[in-house]
């Protein structure tokens, strides 16, 4: 029973030892501090050919850390499901994945107050559809999404609201040339996603998916804290706002896409 | 930590316990249909047979299952079509269940772990089990199901047990595949709120009840061969 006891304490001392990483401070003052991505979104966030970090979430990050001389970030790469559980365990202090917003979700976790990017959600079908204009026309037939993400949400609910005739939704979570030939070849009828998405895909995958229809729905990408970070949102809210104002986002949002289509 | 969000991934991943299961059992019966002839053929030295099973069990025993189910997935995806057309079958990627993908792979990867477990009780029988089969006059067929495989099937049921319960968990995989199982549902039924912490718990604690519950079903048999042996 000691053993256990003694194992069990171990393990919670262990544990609140990482939960200190997310946040260290150094001799001078300067916070360091830990952000978590994936390197799986290009233009969000991807390796480069070097295996770097590499994408618009860390270049708006870099550009808002140059102005807080306060803080140092740095980087820290998860599965896009894991980042949340890395932030509630304190691994890392801020989470940025394109994340949009909802209700339920700010129960539980801080978001930005500043949206740093504007995103479009649209069906995406193959060039020779018709008569694909909204969720409606959907009715019956294969959707892929990726699992857990706000278009599997947004499919879900749809669903629950069309019992008789509902959309079949295909989860993958494989990579995104499955998807693209999956489409290609009618085994699924469309998917959800942002114009950028699509644009890239087009251009990396040599496809020539179209979206149709008004957009499904707009969202704001907001950066994620814990619900005891107020303090680092509003620094980094405050530098976000001025990057917005002068155009910075904007400028380095376009970048970001296209030194992604330049190295395709 | 929330334990109403636990309790909704709990429903969530409960929901699909039963393909998870009948994932991991299907794979197991072929496994065993497959296996065992395999275990024979290696056993006793059949030519050419046991060096092609060699080969096969190794290659397959030394792929990850989860790049063997991306294989299957991308081979099927993209000839699937042109086989059932040329068989004259009127069936089509996109309306195949994609569970029979990841049923396919896993069956493959039970054939070769269970020929393995079957090959190794095969040598706990003892030499003299044969030679006493023989000298009451019964033939190698006649030893084979009535002295050696009645000895050799409760020796393999312990190990049995471990490839059943490894294919249980393995089934978390076919989300390669667009198969919904236990975790997940649970992971899905999270996305409005980000829960994810509670979903992987909610998985972990179905999983292991579902693990618990066969390691004593393989138990009572078990238990069962050993009161018939003594008997």
């Amino acid at each position: 029973m000691k053993k256990i006891i003694a194992l069990l304490l171990t393990l919670s001392a262990l544990f609140l030892v990482f939960s200190a990483c997310g946040k260290t401070e150094d001799a001078a003052g300067v916070k360091t501090i830990v952000v978590g991505t994936s390197n799986d979104y290009p233009p969000y966030c991807y390796l480069d050919a070097n295996g770097d970090l590499a994408g618009f979430e860390k270049e708006l990050l870099d550009a808002v850390d140059a102005q807080l001389p306060q803080y140092k970030f740095t980087y820290e790469l998860f599965d896009f499901k894991n980042l949340l559980t890395a932030l509630d365990t304190g691994r890392i202090a801020i989470a940025a994945h394109q994340y949009g917003t909802n209700p339920e979700r700010e129960e539980k976790y801080l978001f930005g107050t500043v949206g740093y990017f504007q995103t479009a959600d649209y069906i995406v079908v193959k060039p020779d559809t018709e008569n694909v204009a909204a969720l409606d026309d959907l009715a019956g037939k294969i959707v892929s999404v990726a699992p857990a993400c706000n278009w599997a949400l947004l499919l879900e609910s749809y669903n629950k609201a069309h019992p008789q005739n509902p959309i079949q939704i295909q989860y993958y979570e494989s990579t995104p040339q499955i998807l693209s030939s999956n489409l290609q070849n009618g085994v699924i009828d469309a998917t959800i996603m942002t114009i950028a998405d699509v644009q890239l895909m087009n251009t990396m995958l040599g496809t020539q998916f179209k979206t149709v229809g008004e957009p499904l729905s707009t969202t704001e990408t907001f950066h994620i804290y814990r619900k005891d970070e107020a303090e680092l949102r509003q620094d980094i809210d405050e530098v976000l706002q001025r990057l917005k104002a002068d155009g910075t986002i904007d400028r380095l949002q376009k970048a970001a896409l296209n030194s992604v289509l330049k190295t395709k | 930590m929330d334990l109403s969000y636990l309790w909704s991934a709990l429903q969530a991943g409960a929901g699909k316990i039963l393909p998870t299961v009948v994932l991991a059992l299907v794979p197991f019966g072929i496994g065993v249909l497959l296996g065992l002839p395999a275990a024979l053929g290696r056993y006793f030295r059949v030519p050419v047979l046991k060096q092609t099973l060699d080969v096969l069990v190794s290659l397959i025993k030394g792929i990850p299952v989860l790049l063997m189910l991306m294989a299957f997935y991308v081979i099927s995806s993209q000839s699937f079509d042109s086989v059932m057309q040329s068989l004259g079958l009127p069936f089509s990627f996109r309306g195949l269940p994609k569970g029979l993908i990841a049923g396919a792979a896993l069956a493959v990867y039970a054939a070769a772990a269970l020929s393995e477990v079957f090959r190794g009780a095969l040598a706990s029988v003892p030499k003299g089990q044969y030679d006493a089969a023989y000298a009451c006059g019964l033939s190698k067929s006649q030893a084979m199901r009535r002295i050696i495989l009645p000895q050799v099937l409760p020796v393999s049921l312990p190990m049995g047990c471990n490839i059943m319960i490894a294919l249980i968990k393995s089934a978390a995989l076919g989300s390669l595949v667009s198969f919904i199982d236990v975790m997940n549902a649970a992971v899905n039924s999270m996305a409005a709120s980000y829960r994810f912490l509670e979903a992987y718990i909610a998985a972990a604690l179905i999983y292991w009840g579902i693990c618990v519950i066969t390691e004593q079903l393989f138990k009572l048999l078990e238990h069962h061969f050993a009161r018939r042996r003594t008997a």
